[in-house]
């Protein structure tokens, strides 16, 4: 571990900078990389080396097909015939909604996914004289437990994906079980500890009128952009394309991460949108904050410190398979509820691979447990998930206050459910593979 | 079955109707109030006997809307009238609702009606080269004025002066649409367009007994204006917006914005509609045709 000590140094800095938000997450990540070039630590072209493109790629082709497919106005109607669907049943609108965002949230970004639904969200149940706070619980909540489903669902999976080489299909075969269960498990908290709310309103004729006018009002504030048609069918075709090269990874060979950036290309190209403005739309501060971590990380594993982690932490905890997987998912589920994952994420990685070398435990079960550990235990708090942030932030916005002990008294409880639920599968998946 | 409607609820849905109101214009105010009635009535689970006096306590509570909406009030009190005569205590729960919705659905279409009558009758007040102003457009004057163009091919230019962001997007929307000639300008600055104008277009809320027309906020001003100009005023509007009482009596409610420039507080209030005497309008257009302004007050 020679010269290690001003890379630990500078890590555990920018860590708490990010973890607190004390400075902009890729200005703490780049800033953290800037002064370990300026001592020394490692040169331009090595940190260059360190950044897994892959997942940089991944992340920005969903994003401009994401752009694209928002200004096409097809995120409006969707959640505006949502809204009509639901007829203004408060259990309908935790139903419908939450199976949007599930889906939206395993084949986009969960940030995007909550940007789309939480506004709608509190406009239909506020309007109704309901409360706001258990449905933006619930669909921050929904989001994370939706992305575990896929490749491309959630950070910490498109970073696992990448750099352990897990395809698209790998990741929905083995994770849509646990994913589905603990789905309908969060459902069914938030139904059996908020009952007396979800009453129907079907015997009230003054409130069913002022919900068909809430559904009108809803339609023409949620669609007063034009719809463009053609945009539309490109943008959702390429989606559709891109997810079908996910699911032929193996015989196209092609990286989701190529696919991505190319269809994103191919959409720029057919749609003749104006491409300054899309690319404006891209999280460049996210792709820089992953580029970021990747050198800080990797310095650290260059300088043996991982390695020396591992042995002093996860080796110490023995062989056993069963004990592995279950440290690996419960720390990774504690720990990305207090600290922000995708760094988490990062930092696990190496750890892993030194663990897999001490017992290569079958089915990639202990990247399954890193993966649900660290995208359910982003439930556990306010701070544990970008989408929790946002959604909160977002009812804020909209005069909804939700307190962290608030979000934490439902979402905490529903990751304890979820990483149970997790557990069962993964000690079942690994004593059928043993 | 759900206590009576409380303030809360009545509040609740005033604010609804105020809202769409501003948005969508009352004809289209009206018909989805009239489509949300009926929706509701297929939705509603109640017993044969709390039927009746929820769909009277509703319609009541409708009437009673602030601002009133007197093409819906008219509707509502037909709808109530037949009603009574239709419903007999032998009636089942599921042969009442369909009356009820059979009754609904011929008001909606009796407004439709009167409301595309008023745009044929409209189109004769178009010609060619004119330069027509809009204020406030209800959903009758851009039929009309897409009509003219669409239906007898006149080549005219619309001043569209921009009052509410959403009302303004809507009739230029039309206008593009339709292939209309026309300029958007703030309605202050209505005075650099006066010279070339030649007629100026609006529909109302309603007109009161007392020769008073209710029309979105800032219409009298530009009314004002153009009549001290010598521009003929037209207002277009069925006759179910004749309302029987007076302008005092339509519950015009005032709000209140707090403020800040420099370091100092104040606040700006508004009215919801702006009155405009009828002495200022030149024609009235119903859906009979041309009407003396006599004719309105009751």
């Amino acid at each position: 571990m020679e010269g290690a000590t001003v890379p630990i140094i500078v890590f555990l800095i920018v860590y708490a900078l990010i973890t607190f938000e004390l400075v902009n997450k890729a200005v703490s990540a780049l800033l953290g990389v800037m002064v370990l070039l300026i001592l020394h630590v490692v040169d331009e072209h090595t940190a260059a080396s360190l950044i897994d493109f892959e997942t940089i790629m991944l992340l920005l082709g969903m994003m401009s097909i994401v752009a694209v497919l928002r200004k096409s106005g097809f995120f409006s109607i969707l959640s505006v015939k949502i809204a009509e669907m639901t007829k203004g049943n408060p259990l309908k609108i935790l139903i419908l909604f939450s199976i949007v965002t599930a889906v939206l949230s395993a084949f986009l970004d969960n940030v995007t996914t909550v940007l789309i639904i939480i506004p709608i969200i509190i406009e239909l149940t506020r309007g109704m004289g309901l409360d706001p706070k258990i449905y933006v619980i619930s669909q921050a909540v929904i989001s994370n437990v939706g992305g575990t489903a896929t490749l491309i669902g959630d950070p910490p999976n498109i970073i696992i994906g990448s750099k352990v080489g897990l395809t698209f299909n790998q990741f929905i075969g083995n994770l849509i079980i646990p994913v589905v269960i603990a789905f309908f498990a969060t459902l069914l908290f938030m139904w059996f500890t908020n009952r007396d709310k979800f009453k129907p309103i079907d015997n009230n004729l003054a409130k069913l009128f002022s919900v068909q006018l809430l559904l009108e009002k809803i339609k023409v504030e949620f669609l007063n952009v034009r719809i463009d048609q053609k945009l539309l069918i490109k943008g959702l075709s390429c989606l559709i394309i891109a997810i079908l090269l996910f699911v032929t990874q193996t015989v196209t060979k092609m990286s989701p991460g190529v696919v991505a950036v190319f269809m994103a290309m191919v959409l720029f190209t057919i749609s003749g949108v104006d491409v300054e403005h899309m690319l404006e739309e891209v999280e460049w501060s996210t792709l820089l904050f992953f580029a970021g971590l990747f050198i800080l990380v990797g310095v650290l594993e260059h300088k043996g410190v991982i390695e020396w982690v591992a042995q002093k932490v996860f080796l110490r905890i023995g062989d056993n398979p069963y004990v592995m997987v279950l440290t690996v998912l419960w720390v990774s589920g504690i720990v990305s509820g207090f600290l922000d994952n995708i760094p988490f994420t990062i930092t696990m990685i190496p750890i892993v691979h030194l663990m897999l070398e001490v017992n290569p435990i079958p089915n990639n079960i202990l990247w399954w447990a890193l993966s649900l550990g660290a995208c359910f235990g982003g439930n556990l708090t306010m701070i544990g998930a970008s989408a929790n942030i946002v959604s909160v932030g977002m009812a804020k916005q909209a005069g909804v206050h939700i307190s962290f002990l608030e979000f934490m008294k439902d979402s905490a409880a529903i990751t304890i459910i979820t990483l149970m639920i997790a557990s069962a599968f993964l000690t079942l998946y690994l004593w059928i593979s043993l | 079955m759900d206590i009576p409607m409380n303030d809360k609820n009545r509040q609740n849905m005033y604010k609804l109707l105020r809202n769409l109101g501003d948005v969508q214009g009352i004809a289209r105010m009206t018909v989805l109030s009239l489509n949300s009635f009926i929706e509701s009535i297929r939705q509603l689970q109640c017993t044969r006997k709390e039927l009746q006096p929820l769909y009277f306590e509703l319609a009541e509570a409708l009437k009673s809307s602030q601002p009133k909406i007197i093409p819906l009030i008219h509707l509502l009190e037909q709808f109530e009238e037949e009603m009574k005569q239709t419903l007999t205590p032998e009636m089942g729960l599921e042969e009442i609702r369909e009356k009820t919705i059979e009754s609904l659905e011929a008001k909606i279409k009796l407004f439709q009606d009167n409301a595309a009558r008023v745009t044929e009758n409209g189109l004769k007040y178009i010609n060619n080269h004119d330069v027509i102003i809009v204020h406030s457009a209800s959903s009758v004057v851009t039929n009309i004025l897409v009509q003219a163009k669409e239906k007898w091919n006149k080549r005219f230019e619309v001043v569209i002066l921009e009052h509410n962001r959403d009302r303004t997007r809507q009739i230029i929307q039309a206008l593009r649409d339709a292939d209309i000639e026309h300029i958007v300008a703030p309605a202050y600055d209505l005075s650099h367009h006066i010279d070339r104008a030649t007629k100026m277009f609006l529909g109302a809320l309603t007109i009161t007994s007392d020769r008073k027309i209710v029309a979105p906020s800032g219409t009298a001003g530009t009314v004002g204006q153009c009549h001290l100009n010598g521009i003929p005023v037209h207002l277009f509007a069925n006759t179910l917006h004749y309302s029987h009482k007076a302008s005092t009596d339509q519950y015009i409610y005032q709000e209140e914005e707090d403020t800040q420039s420099a370091n100092m507080d104040f606040s700006i209030t508004t009215h919801s509609h702006d009155l405009v005497s009828l002495d200022l309008i030149n024609h009235i257009v119903t859906e009979n045709g041309e009407t003396k302004k006599d004719a309105t007050a009751s």
